[in-house]
């Protein structure tokens, strides 16, 4: 079953065309990584599908829900259920600072989906637990280090038990010896079949975690493809020299 | 939010004190009660001449008395708009005033005089041209200076010009009689010129239109004469000019200690600046709480509208009102809500300055909540709506915190700036600590002992509040 189903997309930021004719499907429990050059548009497809953007033209169906049909947005009853259907982890966290990475996670759970505040609460320990964040639950985002943000806001994303989580280079802000505990998570949450899509930069996670990866250009899908087929046999010339440069270390 | 809302709207409602109704007519009387021997505060009423007069034409004409004390600027405006029946404040009768106001026949003869230092060569009003004169703004006196002499240096209080005067930055001041009395007796170094300036007629002041009133007003005026007992209301007060000119020379006390002791503790008035405080703390307290509600929503209109291009026209109107408020001065601003939006209903002048002070402050906090929404990382906004919040949950639970905490420091001054601005509400005879601090001025002719203690009675509520606002940034850092 297609969880995500995107059909020729398109977005234009005033005269610049960021998004082209963008076409592609997510099954259930796929886990997808995105990769192309700067500027070739990754975030802003990531911001479509989740909602945060509003697309020209196309169309997106998500969790079993038109959300955009040929360019024309669905009602607000339906895109406010879309909404829940994903979650969104971005490149620098995001967590709210006022709040304690308890709070953080359950208060959409609380508010939005209306569940009980004891079961939010329950729940929450256990995804921390699952982060490795158990012993934080009290603290403040500001008292913890990047990758621990990083992994209360895949919490914080999990707690509204989407279908689909969409990743925005989730250690890219990190240093590295800090991104390992975040890419472990994620891929704990793969082996569980969540359903993913992951901008990364990270090849080697991407061929280990991922079934399939979108290379991005110019705001175009150029090649889409099994992991280990599109990283050690491109078919086409841009993917090639991108992993190419990508290797050899820049 | 919501909490907090409810808990605005809550701490506002005890702030409203409850209305009684009387069963018998009611005559309100405006006065400005800062002129004895005609109208002043003793022992915390406004007693006078006046006050006894229309006390007695109330008595026998079967009105209940109500008496309100206002600048004298505002009086005529008072009868006018209808928030008072007739104005006794010692009112000289003018050409110019009878076109605002009806005048009563006249009580009362009085006289202009001219008061200066001992050793002045000015003998008579005929020098003084030229010379710097000192006047009470808005009086007759300020009047006939400035239409026969020249322009004279306005103070707003008798005191004030005495003190000018007594620092040598004045010539001459003129001045009622009465007064001028207790301010040469209290000043060895000043004398009072034999010839008056000129002689005047008070009258009593009613809106145009009141021709019944007026009729009742001259009747029982005419009765009082015949009666004597005009004459007796007289006597009684010139025993009271007499004894405060025997007072304010025969101290207990000498030097500081003494002008303590006159200013605060004599006849209890230190009791004026306990229940200005009240009023002062009440006003700035409200209308800051309902400022910042005001605030809030114009800053998230206002927000809204920039990131989403949604409420135009709200933010239409609110950018109207942040013009508006911000372009005029508060005074006016006060002075306009009671006289103009709450001209024809009585509403409690406490309230009526909350309302006032609430929307000036509600613009100025608009803008620090807006500027403290943009302070907000727009991650914050994304990551809310990516959870499935509404664009106004995030902004309550979300952004609006942040940005509070944020602004706190502008928003602790702006409330300074409020409590100080509330200064004036004497223009609405509302008896905050400023106004407390004129009134037992009014009473010891003495500028400066009041002035300081009311100074640092603001001083020091400042000084409390920065701390409190200090400890509650250092609890609202914890997260940083
Ligand atoms: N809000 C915006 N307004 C105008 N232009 C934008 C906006 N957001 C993105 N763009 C432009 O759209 C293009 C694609 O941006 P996008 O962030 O999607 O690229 P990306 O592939 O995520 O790049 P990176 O790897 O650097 O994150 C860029 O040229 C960018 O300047
Ligand atoms: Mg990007």
């Amino acid at each position: 079953m297609d969880i995500l189903s995107i059909n020729n997309l398109s977005k234009s930021f005033r005269q610049q065309q960021v998004l082209r004719d963008i076409s592609f499907t997510v099954k259930q429990g796929e886990v997808i990584a995105v990769i192309g050059p700067s500027g070739s548009g990754k975030t802003t497809l990531l911001r479509c599908a989740a909602m945060l953007e509003n697309a020209d033209g196309g169309s997106i169906d998500l969790g079993g829900i038109s959300v955009v049909e040929s360019g024309k947005y669905a009602d607000k009853a339906s895109l406010k259920s879309a909404r829940t259907k994903c979650g969104m982890v971005f490149q620098n966290f995001n967590l709210f600072p006022h709040m304690l990475v308890l709070d953080n996670i359950i208060d959409a759970p609380v508010h939005v989906l209306g569940i009980p505040r004891q079961e939010a609460v329950r729940e929450a320990l256990a995804l921390l637990g699952k982060m490795e964040m158990q012993e934080y639950v009290n603290a403040y985002p500001c008292e913890l280090s990047g990758g621990q943000q990083q992994r209360v806001a895949i919490a914080r994303a999990l707690a509204l038990h989407p279908e689909i989580l969409f990743f925005d280079e989730p250690t890219s802000a990190l240093d590295p010896e800090l991104t390992n505990g975040v890419l472990r998570v994620i891929r704990a949450l793969a082996e569980e079949d969540m359903t993913m899509v992951i901008v990364t930069h990270e090849m080697d996670f991407a061929e280990k975690v991922a079934d399939r990866i979108i290379f991005m250009a110019d705001g175009m899908v150029v090649e889409d493809g099994p992991a280990a087929e599109v990283i050690h046999n491109p078919a086409n010339e841009r993917t090639k020299a991108f992993i190419a440069g990508l290797k050899s270390g820049f | 939010m919501k909490r907090y809302i409810l808990t605005i709207l809550f701490l506002l409602t005890l702030l409203l004190p409850a209305y009684g109704a009387g069963n018998k007519p009611v005559l309100r009387m405006v006065t400005s009660a800062n002129f004895p021997p005609y109208e002043f505060h003793d022992n915390n009423t406004i007693v006078g001449i006046d006050v006894d007069i229309v006390r007695e034409i109330a008595k026998r004409n079967n009105f209940d008395l109500l008496i309100e004390d206002m600048k004298f600027d505002s009086i005529i405006a008072a009868v006018q708009t209808g928030k008072g029946d007739i104005a006794a404040s010692a009112i000289t009768v003018t050409e110019d005033r009878k076109k605002m106001v009806d005048f009563s026949i006249p009580y009362v003869t009085s006289r202009q005089v001219i008061i200066v230092p001992g050793d002045s060569l000015i003998d008579s009003g005929k020098v003084l041209k030229g010379k710097r004169i000192g006047v009470q703004h808005g009086t007759t006196g300020d009047n006939y200076v400035t239409e026969n002499i020249g322009e004279p240096q306005r103070y707003d209080d008798a005191s004030m010009a005495i003190t000018a005067l007594l620092k040598g930055k004045l010539d001459a001041v003129v001045l009622d009689y009465e007064p001028s009395q207790v301010h040469a007796a209290k000043n060895p170094a000043l004398k009072i010129l034999e010839e008056p300036l000129f002689f005047e007629e008070y009258a009593f002041a009613v809106a145009k239109g009141r021709g019944q009133l007026l009729a009742v007003i001259n009747q029982t005026l005419s009765q009082l004469k015949k009666d004597g007992v005009l004459t007796e209301i007289r006597k009684k007060y010139e025993k009271h000019t007499e004894e405060v000119v025997k007072n304010v020379t025969e101290e207990k006390y000498t030097g500081i200690a003494g002008d303590f002791y006159t200013n605060f503790v004599k006849d209890n008035r230190w009791q004026y600046l306990v229940d200005g405080f009240y009023v002062t703390i009440a006003v700035a307290v409200s209308s800051v709480l309902f400022g910042v509600l005001i605030g809030f929503v114009v800053a998230v209109i206002r927000s809204t509208a920039d990131q989403t291009g949604k409420l135009k026209i709200a933010n239409f109107f609110c950018r109207l009102y942040l013009a508006v408020i911000r372009g005029t001065p508060v005074v006016l601003q006060l002075l306009i809500i009671y006289f103009v939006v709450f001209g024809s209903v009585d509403v409690d002048k406490v309230l009526v300055a909350i309302i006032a002070f609430g929307i000036n402050s509600g613009a100025y906090v608009a803008e620090i909540i807006r500027s403290g929404i943009m302070s907000v990382d727009r991650g914050q906004m994304e990551a809310g709506r990516s959870l499935g919040f509404s664009y106004l949950q995030t902004m309550n639970l979300i952004i609006l915190p942040q940005a509070f905490k944020n602004v706190l420091p502008a928003l602790g001054n702006e409330f300074i700036v409020l409590l100080k601005e509330t200064s004036v509400c004497g223009f609405i005879a509302l008896q905050d600590l400023t106004k407390g601090g004129d009134i037992i001025r009014s009473q010891t002719y003495n500028a400066f002992m009041p002035l300081i203690a009311v100074a640092l009675i603001y001083l020091l509520l400042v000084v409390i509040f920065s701390k409190l606002l200090e400890i509650l940034e250092k609890r609202l850092k914890r997260n940083e």
